[in-house]
């Protein structure tokens, strides 16, 4: 085989190239810390990292998403326990009003009481959490509940109507899997559960049964104050079977946050194997193909040089 | 003549002959460099001998001719490598550019901005109060959205009339290659008349070689001495010293751009239509890069807009904005599949008014998040994809999720990129091995002219001494008289 000059000039620079292209994919690799700096890098990395990303952008959706969840059912509960104080508070006002010792006027000042109770009651169950109300469904613009009329001697006790539509606000908390986030007002607070205009056979409307309380205190009607007492108790029975409900969407929430936390680092993790340089792996690459450059840089410059010419006198 | 003048004659002849030895290693030397340059030899033999009674007496060297090393098969080689080369990186470097589009591992991609519009959605789900913020959020995703399909777009076309650009630029190059040859192949079949005209068949070859670096041609050379070219596809370029015109003219029924070139070549019938002929070569790379590389990368992107847009508006039409009204779209509606994401756009009145996101799944209920949720949720929604050509509401695709299909983007150009990357690596050493066997024949050695050179020093000197011998002789001869 002949070799002459240029064949030895062609090979060595194309040796020197490609040694420096090497070169410098890895400092690539090793300044932008990626692996896969674009799609022809790895393109199936580069496919995979693009869905990660988008399922960790999801992840960090959810997780707001569960945040508002548990802000509102921990908001919805707190007013839940409120209205159960209201209830606990017009309970020991019966009991002592349904006392034989107690009279007209001692009694008179107890309905002034439950006319207060009846109002916080009121405002209890108009809670707003974020600027909307709750307990309205999905009409969170406006109040969920109306009173008409007001406690005045000699007319009749107030009527609480609700404005809402009776729905439970739905968020999701994992991919696919909604949780009610809400309450519907009408059932809690009026005892309608099926929405027929009047409480069902074992749901207590609470602002009646503070109304109707007055209305027997007013009166002097120590029977009627004796049957609101069982009222008060069926009402408060009803507001713990609410409270159970909320308790067990909150531990789901829990779950899911538990969840999505877990994913997170488990996506950020495949992201990363996707993705991101081994830096012992490109450092010592890096090191291995310096050390190549150098000898390849050494070998051209000895075999380019010499000729016969350097021999003959 | 067999006496003492005789001798003379041989050794001046062999002087003569040594000379143009020193000549063609001279030569061979200045060119140690020159690009296509075939190393030259000198071919001498035995002049005829003088026959007398005694036997034939020798009459020195003659030259024949001054031949090249030159192996035809090795040439051929280096043609199609070459032009394989100019094809590759002339696909190569758009692909390049095509991936830079859809890379998203360098900042934020499309993607990523699909990704951030459904959360976006889901975010508007999560707000009990109607969300002005959120529906604020809405918006700007899509808007957002919109922007970097659009963006995309705009630049694979502005890749794609690059590639047109360089078509145009490179036909009337290759016009002037290809007059040169027929110059050449003039000048060789005059020359061949008196002797090979090596020197000039190198710069042919070195010709033939940017040729189909450019263009894929096919090659050979008639017993005149004059090369004919060929196309790909067999419509001659080059005969003797005719040369058929290459030139571009628009194609109107090109489906990005009417002024699109096609290219044509002169003929006794009027121009005639060789694009599809052109499949090698820089100019075969640069058309492919046009029609199929970036016009691919188009349609998928259209792909991609035109069923997120037609997803959504589908879901959006079925709710209700907080304005109480139902039925409108949330980005304008595409006409086809074709040119959709250069078309993508919001609607007018979601543009004008946030209260016209449908979040509302029954009525304008502020707190009503049903349809926005429902938004939210085709994320993960499989989609029968519609393709270029498919008639409305008859989509002929396979089912994926958008997310997916533009993640799967992303990987089939970063497949056909990294193909391209190492279909070139490996066409750089198919070209430095072909260079290397060329070399091996044809390449000039300084080694061996060093060598050749003293040894015709010493022949020279040698048939020098011979004369001065016979000088010798004639004088001792003269003396006796």
């Amino acid at each position: 085989m002949r070799v002459t000059q240029n064949m030895v000039q062609r090979t060595a620079l194309a040796d020197n190239l490609r040694v420096r292209r090497q070169l410098l994919e890895l400092q690539e690799q090793a300044s932008s810390g990626l692996r896969v700096n674009r799609p022809s890098d790895d393109p199936s990395d580069a496919s995979r990292a693009a869905l990660l990303r988008a399922e960790i952008e999801s992840g960090e959706r959810l997780a707001k998403s569960v945040e508002h969840a548990r802000a509102r059912l921990e908001t919805v509960d707190t007013q839940l326990g409120h209205a159960n104080d209201v209830l606990v508070r017009a309970r020991e006002l019966a009991t002592q009003a349904a006392n034989d010792t107690a009279d007209a006027g001692s009694r008179r000042l107890v309905a002034a009481e439950i006319a207060q109770l009846h109002e916080q009651l009121v405002a209890t169950s108009n809670l707003r959490h974020q600027g909307a109300y709750l307990f309205g469904g999905y009409a969170t613009g406006q109040r969920a509940f109306e009173q008409s009329g007001s406690f005045a001697d000699g007319s009749p006790a107030p009527v609480v109507s609700y404005g809402g539509d009776g729905a439970e606000i739905e968020l999701e908390i994992e991919e696919g899997i909604l949780v009610r986030t809400t309450l519907d007002g009408r059932r809690v607070f009026l005892g309608d559960a099926d929405g027929s205009g009047s409480p069902d056979a074992t749901r207590e409307d609470l602002f009646d049964v503070l109304a109707s309380l007055w209305q027997s205190l007013e009166s002097n009607d120590r029977a009627g104050i004796a049957a609101s007492l069982d009222r008060i108790a069926r009402g408060q029975e009803q507001l713990d079977v609410e409270r159970a409900r909320v308790g067990g969407r909150l531990t789901r929430v829990e779950a899911a946050d538990a969840v999505l936390s877990r994913r997170g680092v488990d996506l950020a993790g495949q992201l990363s194997s996707a993705e991101d340089a081994d830096s012992v792996e490109v450092y010592s690459a890096l090191a291995h193909q310096q050390t190549l450059l150098q000898a390849s840089l050494q070998v051209t410059a000895r075999a380019i040089q010499p000729s016969l010419l350097d021999f003959l006198q | 003549m067999t006496g003492l003048f005789g001798v003379l004659d041989i050794s001046g002849r062999a002087m003569r002959v040594t000379q143009a030895g020193v000549r063609t290693t001279s030569h061979n030397i200045a060119n140690v460099h020159t690009p296509g340059y075939s190393r030259q030899r000198q071919v001498v033999q035995a002049s005829l001998p003088t026959h007398v009674a005694e036997g034939a007496i020798g009459n020195g060297v003659e030259q024949i001719t001054i031949d090249r090393a030159h192996d035809p098969y090795v040439q051929l080689r280096l043609l199609a490598e070459r032009s394989n080369g100019g094809s590759l990186r002339s696909q190569s470097q758009s692909l390049d550019a095509i991936q830079q589009v859809f890379n998203e591992q360098q900042g934020e991609g499309l993607a990523d901005a699909l990704a951030k519009l459904y959360s976006a959605f889901g975010e508007l789900a999560s707000s009990a109060a109607g969300g002005g913020p959120e529906r604020e959020g809405v918006r700007m995703a899509a808007q957002h959205l919109v922007d970097a399909v659009r963006r995309a777009d705009a630049r694979l076309r502005e890749e794609q009339s690059n590639a047109n650009r360089s078509i145009a630029q490179l036909v009337p190059e290759i016009q002037s290659v290809l007059e040169r040859i027929a110059e050449l192949n003039g000048r060789i079949i005059a020359g061949d008349a008196q002797a090979p005209a090596n020197d000039l068949r190198d710069q042919r070859d070195d010709l033939l070689m940017q040729l189909s670096e450019k263009i894929g041609v096919q090659s050979f050379e008639e017993s005149n001495g004059s090369v004919t070219v060929l196309t790909g596809g067999g419509h001659a370029l080059v005969e003797r010293t005719l040369v058929h015109g290459l030139s571009v003219s628009p194609d109107p029924s090109h489906p990005f751009d009417p002024g699109f070139a096609r290219v044509m070549r002169d003929s006794s019938s009027g121009p005639i239509d060789i694009t599809a002929d052109l499949g090698a070569g820089e100019l075969g790379g640069l058309l492919r890069a046009r029609d199929t590389l970036t016009a691919d990368a188009i349609r998928s992107l259209d792909v991609l807009a035109y069923n997120v847009a037609t997803s959504v508006n589908g879901v959006h039409r079925a709710g209700y904005g907080l304005d109480g009204q139902t039925g409108r779209d949330f980005f304008a509606a595409p006409a086809a599949v074709e040119d959709a994401a250069q078309a993508l756009a919001l609607d007018a009145a979601i543009a004008a008014d946030l209260d016209a996101i449908a979040a509302g799944g029954l009525g304008p209920a502020p707190g009503d998040n049903r349809n926005a949720q429902a938004l939210a949720a085709l994320r993960d929604q499989g989609i029968a994809l519609a393709l270029p050509g498919d008639a409305p509401g008859s989509p002929s695709g396979p089912t994926r999720t958008l997310l997916g299909h533009a993640a799967s983007i992303i990987g089939e150009v970063g497949v056909e990129a990294k193909s391209f990357q190492s279909a070139l690596l490996q066409h750089e050493r198919a070209l430095e091995l072909f260079e290397s066997q060329r070399d091996e024949i044809s390449g000039v050695s300084i080694d061996e002219e060093v060598t050749r050179l003293m040894q015709l020093q010493a022949a020279f000197q040698a048939n020098a001494r011979v004369i001065s011998t016979v000088q010798t002789l004639l004088e001792d001869l003269v003396s006796v008289l």
